[in-house]
């Protein structure tokens, strides 16, 4: 089953089952929505791929993804979200001989425990914040082509990360069970190589700090 | 052909393109460019290449590159050492002997004086492994030779322990080594020379792995 297909079986099963309540009331959110996911560090070092190919500095590009949460609201004030993204990043590197240039591309799906605490909740708006922890599922990172050159290095193995940061958003509702939902994420996590050939040229994991923010725009079921 | 237990060739993955690979260090105690090695030359997880040889590829001095070639060395190792059933005992001077395509297996030090000659019985995917508990010793001056439509590429030497090559020995088949690999003056291999953990030492030789 492809990964769109969940949310949108699951806001039409919604739409049929949920009972009618005033949002303000709701003890149940469903939102879905495009993320996107941007990064504001990268590593440095000196990795040798092959002769006359060295890569010093290693970033993750920004990327756009589907993200699912869904919060029960325990009090009028406070509830706990489950959330799954997921985004499929191109990492650029550039070195010595060569300007910034494709590396590879490695896929993550965060899936994330928050505390929302709504400080505003009213027919107009709701707008909620609170930390967040969670996991981080990375795929493997896949070489391509640096600078031109091929280098015959394979699929690099990547380490599941433990994530953490905060989060804040706001429903606006637009009918008596749904809102449009902006939602901001600040937070830190890595990709970390586990790969022993990597660990032997450098000494240790290769560790490309994402310190994402993300940033969703989507809709929010409320019943 | 199948050797054994239904598997195929010995895969060597990424360390397919090189013509030596080394652990520790390479070193050419030749002239400058008197080794010729067609394909790459790789150090691993060493750094050190001593010499000048003329390297039709690339030179990888612990590069991921040669890295990831050890990680697939390693596998191959274990895959064609770890080969059993059918396999025949062998030991001793192999010179003035011919196999045919199969299995080998000697539990001590296996040696080659003279010729020996490897028939693939006309079979051009016919594999040959030889599987050496201790060294391999060549003589100065002796060969493989392949017949029968053999293909140096499907002949795999899996050796635990060290592999010397007598001066101007001309060798056929790639050497997987636990330990140091050395060739004589003057020693040609088609094959490749790949040491897991130890050094290879090169004197005016001629490599051809591709």
């Amino acid at each position: 089953m492809r990964f769109w297909n969940v949310p949108v079986i699951a806001v039409v099963a919604l739409l049929v089952l949920a009972p009618e309540a005033h949002a303000a009331d709701s003890r149940m959110v469903l939102r879905g929505g495009a993320g996107w996911i941007s990064t504001s560090s990268e590593w440095t070092g000196d990795l040798l791929l092959t002769e006359g190919l060295s890569v010093t500095e290693l970033k993750a590009d920004g990327t756009i993804g589907p993200q699912l949460s869904l919060e029960y609201v325990f009090t009028p004030l406070i509830g706990g979200e489950v959330s799954v993204l997921q985004g499929s990043q191109e990492i650029k590197g550039s070195g010595l001989s060569f300007p910034r240039a494709g590396f590879g591309r490695v896929t993550e799906r965060p899936i994330l425990l928050g505390v929302n605490l709504h400080v505003t909740r009213s027919r107009k708006f709701d707008l909620y914040v609170g930390p967040v922890i969670g996991w981080v599922i990375w795929g493997d990172l896949t070489p391509s082509a640096v600078a031109q050159q091929e280098v015959t290095i394979g699929a690099i193995n990547m380490r599941d990360d433990f994530a953490w940061g905060v989060n804040a958003g706001v429903d606006v509702p637009f009918a008596k069970h749904w809102a449009f939902n902006f939602d901001l994420r600040d937070l830190d996590y890595s990709a970390r190589t586990d790969s022993r050939p990597v660990k032997a040229v450098l000494g240790e994991d290769l560790r490309i700090p994402i310190k994402p923010l993300i940033g969703t725009a989507g809709l929010a079921l409320r019943w | 052909m199948h050797v054994s237990d239904g598997r195929g060739p010995v895969s060597l993955g990424r360390a397919s393109s090189f013509g030596v690979l080394a652990a520790t260090s390479v070193t050419d105690t030749g002239g400058i460019n008197t080794t010729v090695v067609v394909g790459d030359l790789g150090v691993s997880p060493g750094r050190t290449v001593i010499g000048y040889p003329l390297v039709r590829g690339t030179i990888d001095m612990g590069s991921l590159k040669a890295a990831v070639a050890q990680e697939d060395l390693a596998g191959a190792f274990a895959d064609a050492d770890g080969r059993s059933a059918g396999a025949v005992g062998i030991s001793g001077d192999l010179g003035g002997q011919t196999l045919t395509p199969g299995l080998y297996s000697s539990p001590s030090a296996l040696s080659i004086s003279g010729t020996l000659m490897l028939d693939a019985q006309g079979d051009p995917n016919a594999l040959f492994i030889i599987q050496v508990a201790s060294t391999l010793t060549t003589g100065a001056g002796s060969q493989v030779v392949l017949s029968g439509n053999a293909d140096p590429f499907n002949v795999t030497w899996v050796v635990l322990g060290s592999a010397d090559l007598g001066a101007a020995s001309a060798f056929q088949g790639s050497i997987l080594a636990g330990g140091s690999i050395t060739l004589g003056t003057g020693a040609t291999i088609e094959g490749r020379a790949l040491t897991l953990n130890g050094a290879v030492t090169l004197d005016n030789n001629t490599i051809t792995a591709r």
